[in-house]
């Protein structure tokens, strides 16, 4: 699509906020334009990085899973890790990406806290990986207009 | 609107009998917190053959909301507070019969030509104003914690809580809120719980009134950084007044993308303040289990908002754009908590 979304939404949000805001009458009205701005401004952010972010986190979480593996001691969560690892995204709508997105980190809230329950020190370096990686997600989701 | 006026003047006739000609015009919705539907009002009538004006406030439930609360809670909370060292609006009326406006409500008197947006804060005037806004902000909180709440005539409206159980009870309800609610899964915040368990705070000082909400943006400054009322009581309840002190110094209420707390202080001298007004100690540990509980507590408000949003029971942008800008800055904030920030 030409022009490209990510501009077009954040012309769009720039209108909104300089023009039209301003020739709202009633605040309450002045305000839900500005929100609205502010969701465009942030589908521009994340419109361009939206499916490369969820293949990176999807494919980190699939390597950390196949090292993690060996560590764990569940032989239920050990099989289901090993199947995840094996997964791939084949389908690169968003939506797809996101569904995918979500097994892996629901898996991996599971691993966290079995992780967790274990002193070995392979459990200690798979949670180490699992911090790592959390941390990074975090840099991958992050907004321009965040506050932290 | 209109219709809304008249039927706000035919309900305020049946409180105000004894005055006349009573006129509802100027009605006008404002941003007034994200949990009910916030009105600005003038009523006129007659006293006794004298013309009087008040502008007021309505607070109406809505269909869904950014939280679930109790506006009974609410409005105690500000009767008890009204007149004390803890500045809010006076409250009029309550009212639970739906039938008057279609849904619950209640009135309040209007604070006029005052500021509450954080945005705001930042420009001039008020920016020249942070240090005393701040020294006022923290102060106040410490006020509400040193009140007693049987004094206030709340205990009784107010759930009560042993010392001991405070952390237990409030974690256990927003765990809740994310268990029924989340639409991803959470493995940042699910750690923080997991931590918080293992490592329980000691139990409260004192069992305090606790705002639930106590943050920049939720109050009314003016353009000399005074600040006349606290608002948005609608989460208040008993508890540990850390964590009053946990939620003020949330990460996500850095409007001034630095440090400063609140966009206003450096967190020590937040604490220091607090501390003095209130009288209590905020042991670090303790503290910290409440900055880390407010980072859960948040993310269930963001989590219940999109969920309420998807739902479909509010199309409120509001529900949306604080799930989507604040979520992520919540998961970075428990991250730095526990150390893992990197």
């Amino acid at each position: 699509m030409r022009p490209r979304v990510e501009i077009v939404f954040q012309i769009v949000a720039l209108d909104l906020i300089e023009r039209v805001i301003p020739a709202i009458g009633p605040s309450y009205h002045q305000g839900t334009v500005g929100m609205i701005a502010n969701l465009l401004a942030i589908v521009s952010e994340e419109w361009d990085r939206a499916a490369s972010r969820r293949i990176e986190e999807n494919d980190r979480l699939r390597e950390l899973f196949r090292q993690a593996a060996p560590a764990v001691n569940d032989p239920v969560l050990r099989s289901r890790i090993f199947q995840l690892a094996k997964t791939g995204d084949r389908d690169f709508r968003i939506s797809a990406l996101e569904n995918n997105n979500c097994a892996l980190r629901a898996a991996l809230i599971e691993l966290h806290a079995h992780v967790e329950s274990q002193t070995s020190a392979e459990a200690r370096k798979v949670e180490d990986a699992i911090w790592d990686e959390l941390a990074k997600s975090t840099e991958r989701r992050r907004l321009l207009s965040a506050q932290f | 609107m209109a219709s809304l006026e008249a039927k706000l003047a035919e309900y305020i006739r049946l409180r105000m009998p004894a005055a006349a000609e009573v006129r509802v015009d100027g009605l006008e919705q404002v941003s007034g917190g994200a949990s009910r539907e916030t009105y600005r009002f003038r009523l006129s009538y007659q006293d006794r053959g004298q013309a009087r004006e008040r502008r007021l406030i309505l607070r109406r439930d809505p269909s869904a909301s950014l939280i679930d609360t109790d506006r009974r809670i609410e409005f105690a909370a500000y009767k008890a507070f009204f007149g004390t060292s803890v500045p809010v609006p006076e409250v009029l009326w309550l009212e639970d019969d739906a039938s008057h406006l279609g849904s619950p409500f209640f009135i309040s008197v209007e604070m006029s030509g005052l500021q509450t947006s954080p945005a705001r804060l930042l420009m001039e005037p008020y920016a020249s104003h942070h240090q005393k806004i701040g020294e006022q902000k923290w102060s106040i909180l410490g006020a509400i914690a040193a009140h007693d709440p049987a004094k206030l005539g709340l205990v009784g409206v107010m759930e009560a809580v042993e010392p001991g159980q405070c952390w237990k009870r409030e974690l256990d309800y927003w765990e809740g809120v994310l268990d029924s609610d989340e639409l991803i899964p959470q493995p940042i915040i699910r750690a923080a719980i997991r931590w918080m368990r293992r490592n329980p705070p000691p139990a409260a000082q004192k069992v305090s009134v606790v705002h639930g909400d106590y943050r920049t943006g939720n109050f009314l400054f003016d353009e000399q950084g005074r600040i006349h009322g606290i608002l948005d009581w609608e989460m208040a309840h008993l508890g540990d007044p850390l964590e009053d002190l946990g939620w003020s110094l949330n990460r996500v209420w850095c409007w001034a993308h630095d440090d400063r707390r609140g966009g206003l202080l450096p967190r020590s001298q937040a604490i220091e303040i607090w501390e003095k007004a209130s009288g209590l100690k905020a042991a670090p540990d303790a503290l910290h289990w409440w900055e880390l509980f407010a980072t859960v507590k948040g993310q269930g408000i963001w989590v219940s908002s999109a969920h309420a949003w998807e739902t479909g029971a509010n199309k409120d942008p509001i529900l949306v754009l604080s799930s989507w800008a604040l979520m992520n800055s919540q998961d970075r904030a428990a991250l730095e908590l526990m150390g893992h920030l990197g």
